[in-house]
Formats: C-alpha cells, structure tokens, sequence
C-alpha cells in the first residue's frame, strides 16, 4: 500500500511535468497573440492563455506549490493587462511575461512549500501584480467564459493541514502528451499518457489472446485423449502378440484371434490418425491466428507510443522569439506537420537537435532586417519547419531564407581549425564543403556558443540522428536560403532489412538504404585511381568488400564465379558493398548497442533473429563515410583541379594498332572530344611539346617508348604533372595495374572487361566532367 | 543467519547436481533461481562475511561478490563485433537484451585465444549490463575480508582498481559490478 506521502510525491512530479507542458502551451499562444493581427482572434488566444495561467495556479496551490502560485498569479494579472490592444502591440510588453513563464521551472523546483527563489521573485516584480489574495485559488475572474475546473479530491501528506475541497483543474485535455524522464534533479519513471482509443485497441487484442489461450487448452485434452487411445492400442498389441506367442489352441484357432486383433488395431489406429489429422490442422489454424495476433499487438503496441510531432514544436516559438529579440532580427516562424505521429522514444531524442538547428538558424541562418532590406528580401525572415511522410520515413526539414552558408567562410574555418589542408579544401566540392559543418571539430565555436546552443555542435545533432537510424544533410544556396533535412524512419523499432552474408556471418542493411542488387564477377570490376568500382548503366560505382570493413577475412572467389552487390547510398554518392550471400529480407526488431559500447564504427546496431541469434545492423553512412574518405584521400593526393572549361576537351592517343587507333579516336570524337591520334610514345612527347592536351590516353606496349615509360616522362616533366593519364591495355593482371599506378598513371583500363562506355566515363572522369 | 546461507549453498549444489544430470537446464530456471539466489544474499543481510560466486575463465579462477549479479545464463548464441577491442568476445542475447560479453582474462591483461565460453554471468552497472564469459562455476563460498590477501601489486591496473582480495588458493576477487563501469570499457568511435 502506497503511502500519502508517497503517493504526495508522485503527484508533485505529475504536476511538474505537467506545469512544463502548460508553460510551452502559454508561450505559444503569447508568441501567436503578438503576431496575430485580427482583433477577436487575438482575445481568443488570450482566453486560451489565460486559461492555462489560471489551471497552473489552481494546481499549484492544491499541492501546496506556493510559489509557483504566486507567479501564476502574476501571469494572470500580466496576461489580463494585455486585453488592452495598446499594450498588446508592443513588444515590451511580452518580454516580462516571457522571463515570467521561463521562472517557471526554478519555481517548480524549489516548491513545495518554498518561500522564496530570486529568480522567481524578480519575475515576480517585473510583472508588477499586486498581492495575491490568501486563497489563492479563487475562481476564476471574467476572463474566463466557460469555467473548466472542476472538483477533485486532492491527496495531501500526512500531517499538512487537510484541504479537502480544494478545487483542483484535471489537466487539460490533450489526448496524449509527452513526459521527460527526469527534470530539475527528481527522478520520475518515464510514463506515458496514452489516448484511451488506442489502450481500448489493445484490450481487445488481449482478449484475443486470451481466447488463443483457451484453445490452446482444449487442444491439449484432446492430445491428451489421443495419448490415452495410443495406450490402450499399445495394451492390446501386447496381448495380441501374447496370445500367437502361447495363447494354445491349434494353428488355425491362434491365427484367427491374431486377425481379429490385428483388424481392432487397424480400426483404431484409423480413428487414431484421424483425430491427429484433425488435431494438426487446428494447430495450424490457431498459429495462424497467433502470428496474425502477435502483428497486430506489436503494432498496436507501436501505436501507443506515437505521439505528434507538434509536441516537440510547442517550445520553438518561445525560443525564436527571444533569441530574435536579443539579436534584433526579426523572424516569423512556421510550422507543417506537426500532426504527423512519431515514436515517444524519436521525439524526446529529437529536441535537442532541433532546438540546435533552429538556433542556429536564427543565429547564422537570419540577416538583420536592414541587410535583407538591402539584399532586397523582406526586413521579416522566414523560418520554417516543415515535416512530411516520404514512405517508411518521416522528412522534416528547417527552412530558412536568410544568406546561405558562406562557402569560403566554411574552408577558412576548416583550415584554421585543421579540419582542412589548404590543398583538401581548395579541391572539395561544395557538397562536400557541407558536410565539415558536420565534422567533429569544426562545431560551432566562440561567439555561435551561446546562441547556437549549450555548446552542441551539429556533429552531436547527426549523432544524436544517426542513433535513431536517420540521416540528417544540409543544402544552401547563397542568398537563397539554407535547408537541413533530417530524415528517420516512422518507427526506430521496426524496420525492413536485408540480411547478407560475409565469411560466414550474417549483417543486416536497412532495406531503406539499399539502392540496388546486382550480381557482378571479378570481371565486372575496373580499378579506377587504385580503387575497385563496378559499372553501373555506365556509371563507376566505389566498391568496397563487406569482409575488411566489419573485421572478418575475404572469402576467396573461383574465377568468374558471380556474387552479390548491394549498393547503398544516395543516388548522388552510391557505393557497392560486395557479399558473399544475400540471405533475404524481413522485418526486424532494430535495438541500440548500449553502453558501454555507445558507437561502434560500421555498426548501427542490432537485431535479435527467430532463432535467439545477435545479427549486427551495419551503418551505411558509415560505410559511406569510409568510402569517401578513402577517395578523397585519393583526390586531393593524386588529381589535378580541373583547368579552365574550353569548349572541346583535347585528348591524345597514343596506340600503336591502327585498328584500335582509329576506334579509339571515333568513339572519343562522337563523345565530343577533339582527339589527336599517334602511333608511339615517342611521338606523343613530340605532340606535347608542341601542342596543349587535356588528357593523355595511351597504350602500354608499343615499340620505342612504351606506355609506361610514357607516363613516367610526362610526370618527371614539371609543366605536365597534372596531366591526367589514362592506361588502355590488354595486360589485365595486378602487377601491371600496380606497375602502371606506380609509373604515375591516374586511370587504367583492361581491354578485356573495357567497352567504349567506359572509356568514354573515365575519360570525362579525370577531366573532372559529369 | 547462516541458515540463509546454508540454503544458498544447498541450492548451488542442487544446481550443481542438476547441470550434470543433463546439459539441457532451461536457461529460465537458470536465471531465475540465480536471481533469487542473489536477492536471498542481499536481503540476508550477513554483516561478518561477504557471499562470492567462484568461476573459472581461461584456465583462471575468479570470484565475484553477488551483490551486482543479474543472472547466470548458458551462453546461447556469440555474435563478434568488429572494431572493438579484444575484449569484447561479442555481443549475446539474454531474454531479448542485446549485452556485450567481456572476457575476463583478455581485459586482465591476458591472451586471447581461449575457447568459446559456455556460461555467461549477466552483471549490472546503474543502468546498463554486460555478460562476462565463464568456462565453469566453481562455488559459492562466504568470505571475511580480514582473510583475504592483497591484489598483487603486478596484476594489471584494473584488477588494482576494483580487486577485493585473493583468497588462500589464489582466487582473484574482483568487484564485477564496478569494473565493468570502468571508463576504459567505454568504445565511443566516430565515422571514420
């Protein structure tokens, strides 16, 4: 039996989840009513804030909350003075009652029964209310139309002065509501509100189960009277069996009696089988029903932990506001989606991350009204937050339409922080540039700390993201606007995945990271810049062998022997993971690694199978990762920036076949190239001394100066370093290949798995042409 | 008062008896009886002695106190994990929960390469738990701190740090519970 005391406590708890819930639902409704414009409109909002100020006195003083009454009381008088529309335009005006709500959680935690909080006191003053009257529960004044509190029988500790017939306001009627774990230091158990449609739901598939449990019973009795028959059969064998042993009597007398055993067995074990047959198929039908049962529960489970997105919403008006105001910007505030449901678990991870972003947007993202005047914006920035379904996945993306990210900023930075060589960020791309928002490291420093967010860098919001199995990316464009997308599945728990098989071992990718399947021989594989890639609709794709990356040997392949290989990615940056096996897809139950293994490389988390076995989730941004930086590593070493666009890229060949000459010069030429064709490297040099060339493409074995020599002639030649080299060549084995890398090459081409695609994509490949 | 203890011990021992009746003991009996084992310790509340389950791992003997036990488990199903350190055998299933399986010796300071564990002790830290690896239980012995000798000063810094003692037959004793709390457990790599 719970104690008052305790059951006291729990209550204080309650209701401190609960003021915090009331005090985000005021600060929404102040932010509406300052911007609102239509008279009525903005008393019905008043109403409604008032309201929730008048509940969140009657609360706290049936709880004893002394405090926190006080200034709810406050609230109120601050609230009703802004009925007047003079008041109620000016900015001022609002900036006290805001300090007010925010004095709000030092109140709640320093009540019960507290006297004094300077915080509290001072919010208090400002609001410049007189005393409270000494019941400070007095009903509500004219502002309130319908009176919503009614009686509650409040339960007070042991002790205090009884105050039965307090009346106490039920919480206010949102269907279902989000409660932190733990606030101000008090540890509550997580608990849920759930809307009684959804536990209603559950009832009714708890009764199913119990029915299921039922049947399972009357299968077992008639198990059991099968069993029983089976002895009674087994009995008589033996006697029959007895009786043609010794049963005496002459030949003919045993053999009949043995017939006749024989033909009472064979009738009941007729019976036997048919009740069996009945049996099994009943059992089917129930596992059946079961395995219909157990989806709908887990289902209907998921569904009770769905809360909408507008919850995680309700404090960033508040936020926006205040940190407009100390900027002096000005900045409305938009939100689509805030119905969309969401897991409980996704939303509570989701708060700090947005909370992030949106500072960060309005402290980075939004220029001062004056320079958007200038850049011919409105003086008022837009800041939107914009959630959407896209399949399995929820979007939600924050838009903002101030200056874009400073490109050259963002390299400085990365230099000065070493993030960046100077080399690395002169050649990386734009899309590339984003993503060191992202690095560790580069997180937002000095001045960006205090407003952008308790020292969280964007590093910890794509953490705090990936955790949950999501990706977040940003796109800018400058002048335009900066976009940053988060993208996580509807459910973390739940999620479709396909299992494949690397030296012996199973991983799981998530399907919604998947591209494509293909199966590929060692044919199939090119080397580009040392790297291995398949082609894909004439496309290199990055590929990379399962096995080294999660720590396990290659499985060695017979030659031509085909295998699988997944290609995960976006469509913009895809990479080919090569397997052994792709073992299937099924839905599965994704969990956490949890502490202390907080993030392994690779690895995204786990799942437990049918059969009680631990399967890894691989991580495909990771893996991603890991393949990027590889090629970039590869760029920025090896490849020069491109030069300056001409209209026809000049190529020369070098091949001493004529017939491989002049097809080689056809295919390149209807790609658009201006080629010049030479049968020997010597005569390559020649041409290169006398004319620019964009690209060499040359053949290995030739008669005076061979390709490799080629090569090492033109890199020993400081005007030519940066001149791509392409190898094109019948020697397919990997000495030549390391031989022809060695010699400085940036490209090479076996005949045998070459066809002109190909050369004409990994010519246009070194030129640095899409 | 010893009569609780008389109990426990009467217990391992009907444990004992059950494992080599059959190798099939349902892991939930298992579990269970580990657990109430453990609350019986606990809420017994001896004051001279403490209760410690001695267990072999890699031909060393261990023992643990029981306070910080979860449960004992027969290891079902052992999923490597890359880039971790060697410690880490893998991850295992116990009742649906994802735990890592640490390898006593390994972390110790010793060689890797024994064979697969057959048991798992599941041992909690706050909020989270892990499964070190047992090859067999030895006994469950009530030990007075005053008999026990002194980590050696060569055994490695973590068996320094959380080591209750050796017992006369050179068990090493070792606080479970807050070792694997150790910072230095912690993997918490970035993409690469």
């Amino acid at each position: 039996v719970k104690s008052e005391e305790l059951l006291y406590q729990e209550l204080c708890g309650t209701f401190r989840q609960e003021a915090s819930e009331m005090v985000e639902r005021l600060g929404g409704l102040l932010v509406q009513v300052e911007t609102v414009s239509d008279a009525a409109e903005a008393e019905r909002l008043l109403q409604a804030a008032f309201r929730e100020a008048h509940n969140l006195k009657g609360t706290a003083s049936s709880l004893r909350f002394t405090l926190t009454a006080r200034l709810a009381h406050s609230l109120e008088f601050a609230l009703g003075r802004l009925r007047d529309p003079l008041l109620r335009r000016s900015a001022g005006a609002y900036d006290p009652i805001h300090r007010a709500l925010e004095a709000v959680a030092s109140a709640i935690t320093a009540d019960p029964d507290a006297f004094s909080d300077p915080l509290v006191d001072a919010a208090v003053a400002a609001l410049g209310a007189p005393a409270p009257p000494v019941r400070a529960t007095e009903p509500p004044s004219v502002m309130i139309a319908t009176p919503t509190p009614t009686a509650r029988e409040p339960r007070t500790q042991a002790g205090s002065a009884p105050r039965t017939g307090t009346p106490t306001p039920t919480p206010s009627p949102t269907p279902s509501a989000i409660r932190s774990s733990t606030r101000a230091g008090v540890k509550v158990d997580e608990t849920l509100r759930v809307a009684t449609r959804k536990l209603g739901a559950l009832m009714s598939q708890v009764g199913e189960l119990l029915a299921a449990r039922l049947r399972t019973d009357q299968r077992l009795s008639e198990l059991k009277q099968i069993l029983a028959g089976e002895e009674a059969r087994l009995r008589d064998l033996r006697t029959a069996r007895d009786l043609s042993r010794d049963g005496g009597g002459d030949l003919e007398h045993r053999l009949r009696r043995l017939t006749q055993a024989l033909g009472d067995g064979l009738q009941r074990q007729g019976d036997m089988v048919r009740r069996l047959r009945n049996l099994v198929r009943a059992f089917e039908s129930d596992t059946l029903r079961s395995t219909i049962l157990s989806g709908g529960l887990q289902d209907d489970i998921r569904r009770v932990r769905m809360f909408p997105l507008q919850s995680v919403f309700d404090p960033l008006p508040r936020v926006i506001r205040q940190l407009a105001r100390e900027l002096g910007k000005r900045v409305r505030f938009e939100t689509e989606g805030g119905d969309l449901e969401l897991d409980k678990k996704v939303l509570d991870e989701l708060r700090d991350p947005l909370n992030h972003i949106v500072r960060n947007s309005c402290d980075h993202g939004v220029e001062l009204p004056e320079a958007r005047m200038k850049a011919g914006k409105p003086p008022e920035a837009v800041l939107k937050i914009r959630a959407e379904l896209r399949g399995e996945t929820i979007a939600i993306q924050i838009v903002d339409d101030g200056p874009g990210i400073d490109l050259e900023a963002v390299r400085r930075t990365a230099i000065e922080r070493g993030v960046l060589s100077a080399e690395e960020a002169r050649v990386l791309r734009d899309r590339d540039l984003y993503e060191i928002l992202f690095a560790p490291g580069f997180s937002t420093r000095g001045d960006a700390d205090e407003l952008s967010g308790r020292g969280v860098g964007l590093d910890v919001v794509r953490r705090t993201i990936e955790r949950m199995h999501g990706s977040v990316h940003l796109d800018s464009v400058q002048g335009v606007g900066t976009t940053i997308t988060i993208v996580l599945p509807l459910a973390i728990y739940i999620i479709r995945a396909l299992v494949v098989r690397v030296a012996r071992s199973d991983f799981v990718l998530p399907v919604s990271s998947v591209q494509r399947i293909l199966r590929v021989s060692a044919a199939d594989v090119v080397e580009i810049e040392g790297q291995s890639a398949v082609l894909v609709e004439g496309q290199p794709i990055a590929l990379l062998g399962l096995a080294p990356l999660v720590g396990l040997e290659t499985t060695p392949r017979a030659e031509g022997e085909r295998f699988p290989v997944v290609i995960v990615g976006t469509r913009e940056a895809p990479c080919g993971l090569a397997v052994d096996d792709i073992v299937g897809d099924q839905e599965i139950v994704a969990k956490n690694l949890e502490p202390p293994l907080v993030r392994v490389r690779h690895i995204a988390g786990a799942t437990v199978l049918a059969d009680g076995r631990v399967v890894l989730i691989l991580n495909p941004l990771d893996i991603l990762r890991s393949a990027t930086a590889r090629s970039e590593r590869r760029r920025v070493l090896g490849t020069p920036a491109p030069g300056p666009a001409r209209s026809r890229p000049r190529v020369l060949l070098v091949e001493d076949s004529l017939t491989s000459r002049t097809l080689e010069k056809n295919v390149l030429e209807v790609a658009g190239f201006f080629v010049r064709a030479v049968p020997d490297g010597s005569d390559a040099l020649a041409a290169l001394e006398s004319e620019t060339f964009d690209i060499v493409v040359s053949d290995v074995m030739m008669p005076t100066v061979g390709g490799l020599e080629l090569t090492r002639r033109i890199r020993a030649e400081p005007r030519w370093r940066t001149l791509p080299v392409l190898l094109v060549t019948s020697l397919g084995g990997a000495e030549d290949r390391v031989a022809g890398l060695q010699a400085g090459a940036d490209g090479y081409i076996v005949k045998s798995e070459f066809d002109h695609e190909q050369l004409v994509a990994k010519v246009n490949e070194l030129l640095g042409r899409a | 008062v010893s009569d609780v203890f008389d109990r426990l011990q009467a217990a391992i021992r009907a444990l004992d008896h059950k494992l080599q009746e059959s190798e099939e003991v349902a892991p939930e009996v298992l579990a269970e009886r580990t657990a109430r084992i453990a609350r019986e310790a606990v809420s017994g509340q001896r004051v001279i002695g403490r209760a410690f389950l001695l267990f072999k791992r890699g031909g060393h003997r261990y023992g643990t106190p029981l306070e910080r036990l979860v449960a004992v488990q027969p290891l079902a199903s052992l999923t490597a994990v890359p880039s971790v350190p060697p410690f880490y055998l893998g991850v295992t299933n116990v009742r649906g929960e994802v735990i890592p399986v640490i390898d006593l010796p390994i972390l110790l300071g010793g060689p890797a390469g024994a064979p697969t564990p057959r048991w798992v002790l599941q041992v909690g830290h706050d909020d989270y738990t892990c499964a070190v690896a047992v090859d067999e239980f030895e006994d469950l012995v009530e030990l007075d701190q005053a008999s026990l000798g002194a980590i050696m000063p060569t055994l490695p810094a973590l068996a320094q740090r959380y080591g209750i003692g050796v017992t006369g037959d050179r068990v090493v004793l070792v606080d479970l519970g807050e070792l694997i709390g150790d910072p230095s457990l912690i993997v918490d790599e970035g993409a690469a």
